[in-house]
């Protein structure tokens, strides 16, 4: 074991790690910047746990219904043969009629799975004529800072062109050709953890690591019937970012350097089951690490809640969202930009520029307001 | 309920999952199928004909995979040949275009078939090669229908066929009277390393 995760380990104390799965690391890649979050997902701190013990529980996780929902509609493009899912990848990627072979991967036990998904794609990417066309229940594998995580994408489509495509199913609804942005950004992000673990499993046989397409086939029900519809997404940037924020967790020594020795995260139960640490101990510790909080967090991140709270007690311009914090680069935050807008402050070097767009910004609302 | 789930596969010919047997029994008897009511059937029957075997004239059995173990949700009749109840990599889809083939001719000689298997027909059209332009609620041609899908199943007929005398001939071999019908224990590592090497 090398120092590095001995002292990551020494960060999580003894709380067991908690396995990441890809919407938590897809999560990682919607904020780069938060080097908070990079530590306790490197740590594999549970931060759910954490957010609950500091008082600021996230109303987070799927609701059963959605789940619910999410699995009728893949059963149902999976349904005889995955027969829907034929129809819409012969129209979008020209699968000939004769592709068809179907590979289950689950019925294998489940600690065979990540083995036989292995054997698989070997036979497959070495291009034997048995290969399969469609792998369902795949298992794939990602290394996360040292540790491995398990990863299921919906399907693996081979045999187009001699490439896989990964399909990622969602219920949520494509209306006259326009989705939720967020959404599809979000199904992004998830089908890029797959790709890159899918890969990086090529790259471990000895394949070409770029026979995984990086259009993935995203599966939605089209306007308001279940009736599904197939688009390509490029998830090239969502890749590239996804990259750096693993390369940054692998690199998480780094970000120890900085740290105070002897800082812990210890969620370790006492008696009644709850973290036997004091909270405010806890928050303290977790402050001093610099978070970078977005309102986006609310969507992603199990301790929004925390680093909200935290950006409003600073007066953050974090608080207003990305756009407004770059715009407002070099003021340190809400209560100084209303001082250089109302005139009260003046603007100190450098900050001449901003004060002035400030002051014009006042002088139109109280226009607006007269 | 066995009665039911029996009709339906009889109809359809191959293996197939419990949501086409739902909606097969829906369109062409009383229906009164759920599909929840399917899940732990298998194993019901498989216990009954452990403790006396032949007991009962038909058994609602598993199709069995290449590893000739049971496959996930696809229920298959007892008294049809081995060959039709396993399962290789090109049989999902050869089955569900026997099934099309199927719903197809049944509704063909139905008088007046029922609105809930012009839909099953349809939608099972809209997913054969040439049966794009089927459209959800207008009528639909049953003879079209089982004409396109004879004529993808030609694709793929001869190979399906040959994978699935050399799995039927390997559960011969291998398998006792009870794991050919309900499909044997998930193999160990050792096993299917020799299998997949």
């Amino acid at each position: 074991m090398s120092s590095t995760s001995r002292r990551v380990d020494a960060l999580r104390g003894t709380s067991p790690q908690k396995p990441h799965d890809a919407r938590a690391i897809a999560a990682l890649a919607a904020n780069p910047g938060c080097s908070r979050r990079a530590l306790m997902d490197g740590a594999g701190v549970d931060k759910d746990a954490a957010a609950r013990h500091l008082g600021f529980p996230a109303p987070f996780g799927q609701s059963p219904f959605a789940i619910t929902r999410g699995n009728v509609f893949e059963s149902l493009v999976k349904a005889d043969g995955c027969a829907e899912l034929l129809r819409m990848l012969r129209e979008l990627l020209g699968l000939p009629v004769a592709e068809v072979g179907y590979h289950d991967v689950g019925n294998v036990g489940a600690h065979l799975r990540h083995a036989h998904t292995r054997a698989l794609f070997d036979r497959a990417a070495r291009g034997e004529n048995d290969a399969g066309t469609l792998y369902d229940h795949p298992l794939l594998a990602l290394d996360i800072a040292g540790h491995t995580a398990y990863l299921e994408p919906d399907v693996v489509a081979f045999q187009l062109g001699g490439r896989f495509h990964i399909v990622e199913i969602k219920s949520f609804a494509i209306v006259d050709g326009q989705a939720d942005p967020a959404s599809v950004a979000a199904a992004a992000r998830q089908a890029a953890v797959y790709v890159l673990a899918l890969r990086t499993l090529l790259e471990e046989l000895g394949h070409d690591p770029l026979s995984v397409a990086h259009e993935v086939v995203l599966v939605c029900p089209e306007n308001f019937a279940n009736r599904p519809v197939a688009t390509l997404v490029d998830i090239r940037r969502q890749l590239a970012v996804l990259r750096r924020q693993l390369s940054r967790m692998t690199a998480v020594d780094r970000l120890m350097e900085a740290l105070p020795e002897g800082l812990s995260f210890d969620l370790e139960p006492g008696d009644d089951g709850l973290p036997a640490r004091p909270a405010a101990e806890l928050a303290d510790a977790l402050r001093t690490v610099e978070a970078r909080y977005a309102p986006d967090c609310l969507s992603t991140c199990d301790l929004c809640f925390f680093c909200r709270d935290e950006a409003r007690q600073e007066g953050a311009s974090d608080l207003l969202g990305r756009n407004v914090r770059d715009e407002l680069g070099g003021v340190a935050g809400v209560g100084e930009a209303l001082a250089l807008a109302d005139g009260d402050r003046a603007p100190a070097a450098g900050q001449e520029e901003i004060a002035r767009l400030l002051r014009t910004a006042e002088l139109l609302r109280q226009d607006c307001l007269a | 309920m066995r009665e039911r789930v029996h009709q339906a596969l009889d109809v359809l010919g191959a293996p197939a999952q419990p949501r086409l047997l739902v909606a097969v029994s829906q369109a062409f008897f009383q229906g009164g199928l759920r599909s929840t009511q399917l899940t732990s059937l298998r194993r019901d029957e498989e216990r009954s004909f452990r403790s006396s075997p032949y007991g009962r004239p038909y058994y609602l059995c598993a199709a069995l995979t290449d590893r000739l173990s049971p496959a996930r949700g696809l229920l298959t009749l007892s008294s049809w040949p081995l060959e039709r109840r396993v399962v290789g990599p090109i049989s999902p889809r050869a089955d569900f275009l026997t099934c099309a083939i199927a719903v197809a001719t049944r509704v063909s000689r139905t008088a007046a078939p029922s609105p809930e298997s012009l839909r099953l027909l349809a939608r099972m059209g809209r997913n054969i090669p040439g049966g794009e332009l089927v459209e959800l609620g207008r009528s639909v041609d049953p003879g079209r229908v089982a004409e396109l899908a004879h004529e993808e199943l030609a694709v793929h007929a001869e190979r399906d066929e040959r994978e699935r005398a050399a799995l039927a001939a390997r559960a011969r071999e291998r398998l006792d009277e009870a794991a050919r019908l309900f499909g044997a224990a998930p193999l160990g590592t050792t096993t299917i390393r020799g299998i997949t090497a």
